[in-house]
């Protein structure tokens, strides 16, 4: 009697079933006591579930990089007194909805009608869209000649390796420099007012990076 | 029901792929259920036009179903609820996968790829990565790299419509949904139905959302007809019009103009997605066939696949499978001669039956999916507790009633007091149900602790703890891949390779997800 409604370490069943009413601290990470090694999990593994994993860092790498990926940006600038975010933000909200027109078919017989209301149709456009980008593919060839370095142990191939290696590492960082600096605030400076060619103009900004 | 880190994984996936701003509109209607527009706009505290956007990217990508229905209160006023599809949205974890069934595709190794098998896969690489497309959309994506002179191009779009015809027959691929469906209320004056002793099972009453599900899916016939050839392409061929034979010229040119009205809109209006229901049954054949395999020889797995993919009702629930006898031989290709074949369905417990003449198979997946799920159960239970653990633990699950702590201990060889702990931390752990009953008769203890394993409960507590584990690793492959572009080159390859790992082990947990949620 006495011992119900005690806690749960310590009336437990009672008598001999009495669990010891020590305080031990709850472990988040309880010591593991042999690490298998890395790369002997990546060799083991059959190929077919290699490729599924690259395959699907890639598809990640991709939608990070596409029209249906939205930034945060659009929302914060909601609080920002400065005039040029301001209607940068509306700009930058405009410019996503046009993005996402070209992609996606917004009619009634695709979507609820309540939210195509009040979106402009963009022209039929021949315009061609960026179905894929090129970053996917970068990291995807720094990753395979990791790889390749790896099963490769002769000391003489290293060296070389290395070398190819650092430039895939700065083609890598262009190739995502360009894409940040596609959706970057600094391309909204240049003629906000004009409506019409946001995609354009989105265009014309990641040149600007070459330089 | 989905656990809280079933709903937490889903939240983030959608956050990994969509950003933030999408993922909170998911994650208000994962945890308050269907919503209206209004509402979500009041729940997430975000501007319409952003909340617009992100049901849109959600519709486009399959994760959310909108439906119509009439306004509370006002009968002839209609609202727009939006409901969030958990299953589409922990499929996106898997799309690579469904990408490896193509044969002949990127992802097979490389002997065995094919021009046409390379086709299908950028055509259903192109529909996952997209969500949604018109055939015209896809082949504007697959010439978007290449400049290609028009008859190259016209050439070009028939064979990439013959590749995506043989998707649609397949059935990897399917005509979407309707947007917006309307479904009638229930009447809230009716008295709920009362149950009749001995009566046929009475409908099942399906909640709303089922019902808007349902009322989307189109037709069997209208979800995988194919696009049919133009009038133009047909007589190029020198494919006879089934016109009618009375040498009306007229006739023939209305037919053909309604037959190029229906390519065009074929093509350019309707559109397709992947169909996720026949690429899980894929997935599933798969699992059941290497478990078949493991247990009962090459041979045997053989068949079990061919078996499944003769199935006529290729749903991922069923637990039956039937295929006629030709439909299995059919698939095996005559790699093995037709006693074999019958022995080996003996060996795998199939019952036959004839049907028009023709032997139907047919035969119960219950074993096998029960086999890889003890299989999992084990591994899980091994690793927690020890094989101390795990002995306890298959007594109580073996035997369906409350068992007190002595007997176990008894049973099981063990001290009362490390049993005792063992049922404890399995308790703590929610994998069994304890129940107290007050001792009767003198002795010390003021009362008896009951075990007892519920199956179903277990099952769901295991379920939400492999979305935890799940939920776990996308977060650190999300935050690996955020510091991928801060780093030196040096630390770009540690990172590249952990990520790679994580990858690996989430698609390996992610078989375990499918044989217990899905399946």
């Amino acid at each position: 009697m006495t011992s119900r409604g005690r806690g749960r370490g310590r009336g437990f069943g009672g008598g001999y079933d009495r669990m010891p009413s020590t305080f031990t601290p709850y472990e988040n990470f309880p010591a593991v006591e042999r690490f298998p090694n890395a790369m002997d999990v990546v060799r083991s593994s059959d190929p077919e579930a290699r490729n599924i994993a690259f395959e699907k860092s890639k598809l990640e790498d991709f939608w990070r990089g596409s029209c249906y990926h939205l930034k945060e940006d659009a929302f914060r600038s909601k609080k920002e007194t400065d005039t040029v975010r301001i209607s940068g933000k509306k700009q930058k909200t405009q410019e996503r909805r046009e993005a996402l027109a070209y992609y996606l078919k917004l009619t009634p017989s695709n979507f609820p009608v309540e939210l195509i209301q009040g979106s402009r149709r963009p022209q039929p456009s021949n315009k061609k869209l960026k179905w894929d980008r090129r970053t996917d593919e970068l990291s995807f060839d720094t990753f395979e000649k990791l790889e390749e370095k790896h099963k490769d142990k002769d000391g003489k191939g290293e060296k070389k390796k290395q070398d190819e290696d650092e430039e895939d590492g700065e083609e890598e960082r262009e190739g995502e420099a360009e894409e940040e600096s596609s959706d970057d605030d600094y391309n909204q400076n240049i003629d906000f007012d004009d409506d019409e060619d946001e995609f354009n103009m989105e265009e014309a900004a990641e040149e600007d990076a070459y330089d | 029901m989905v656990g809280q880190y079933g709903k937490r994984l889903a939240e983030e996936i959608i956050s990994t792929h969509f950003g933030d701003l999408v993922a909170k509109v998911c994650r208000c209607l994962l945890h308050n259920g269907t919503l209206s527009l209004h509402e979500i706009v009041r729940y997430t505290d975000m501007p319409g036009s952003h909340v617009k956007n992100c049901l849109l990217i959600l519709i486009q990508h399959n994760c959310v179903q909108a439906f119509c229905t009439a306004r509370k209160g006002s009968a002839d006023k209609t609202v727009t609820l939006y409901m969030a599809i958990f299953d589409n949205i922990i499929n996106r974890m898997r799309f690579s996968k469904f990408l490896s069934l193509i044969k002949g595709g990127d992802l097979a190794p490389k002997e065995s790829q094919t021009k046409e098998g390379q086709c299908k896969y950028a055509l259903l690489k192109g529909l996952l990565q997209n969500g949604r497309l018109t055939f015209e959309q896809l082949v504007e994506r697959s010439t978007s790299k290449e400049q290609q002179m028009d008859r190259v191009q016209e050439k070009h779009q028939s064979e990439l419509r013959a590749c995506f015809n043989e998707l649609v027959r397949l059935h990897y691929v399917e005509r979407c949904p309707r947007p917006e469906p309307f479904i009638y209320p229930e009447p809230e004056d009716q008295p709920k139905p009362t149950r009749r002793r001995g009566a046929k099972t009475a409908e099942q009453i399906l909640s709303l959302e089922q019902q808007a599900i349902e009322a989307a899916t189109l037709a069997e016939s209208e979800r995988f007809s194919e696009i049919p050839e133009s009038s133009v392409e047909s007589a190029e061929d020198g494919i006879v019009n089934h016109s009618p034979a009375t040498g009306d010229k007229r006739k023939r040119e209305t037919l053909e103009t309604d037959l190029d009205l229906l390519v065009a809109i074929a093509e350019n209006e309707v559109l397709w997605r992947a169909n996720f229901e026949k690429l899980l049954y894929c997935l599933k054949t798969k699992i059941c066939t290497e478990n078949v395999r493991s247990r009962l020889g090459d041979d045997a797995g053989v068949v079990l696949e061919a078996m499944m993919e003769a199935n006529s009702e290729q749903k991922i629930k069923a637990t039956n499978v039937s295929a006629s006898f030709d439909g299995i031989l059919n698939n095996l290709a005559g790699s093995m001669t037709l006693d074999r074949v019958r022995t080996i369905l003996d060996e795998l417990d199939c019952k036959s039956a004839t049907d028009k003449l023709e032997a139907i198979y047919s035969l119960d997946l219950n074993a096998t999916l029960e086999a890889c799920k003890n299989d999992e159960i084990e591994a899980v239970i091994k690793a927690r507790y020890g094989d101390q653990g795990y002995k306890i633990f298959r007594l109580l699950s073996t035997k369906d009633q409350l068992i007190e702590t002595d007997r176990i201990a008894e049973i099981t060889f063990m001290e009362k007091k490390e049993a005792h702990q063992m049922l404890y931390k399995l308790w703590r752990d929610e994998f069994i149900d304890i129940k107290k009953v007050p001792s009767q008769g003198s002795g010390e203890l003021p009362s008896i602790s009951l075990w007892r394993f519920h199956r179903k409960a277990f099952y769901q507590t295991l379920l939400d703890d492999i979305f935890h584990a799940a939920l776990n690793l996308t977060v650190k492959i999300s935050q690996l891949v955020e510091k991928q572009h801060e780093i030196l080159e040096d630390d770009l390859k540690n990172l590249l390779k952990r990520k790679f790992i994580l990858q690996l082990s989430l698609l390996k947990l992610d078989d375990s997800s499918m044989l217990f949620h899905n399946f």
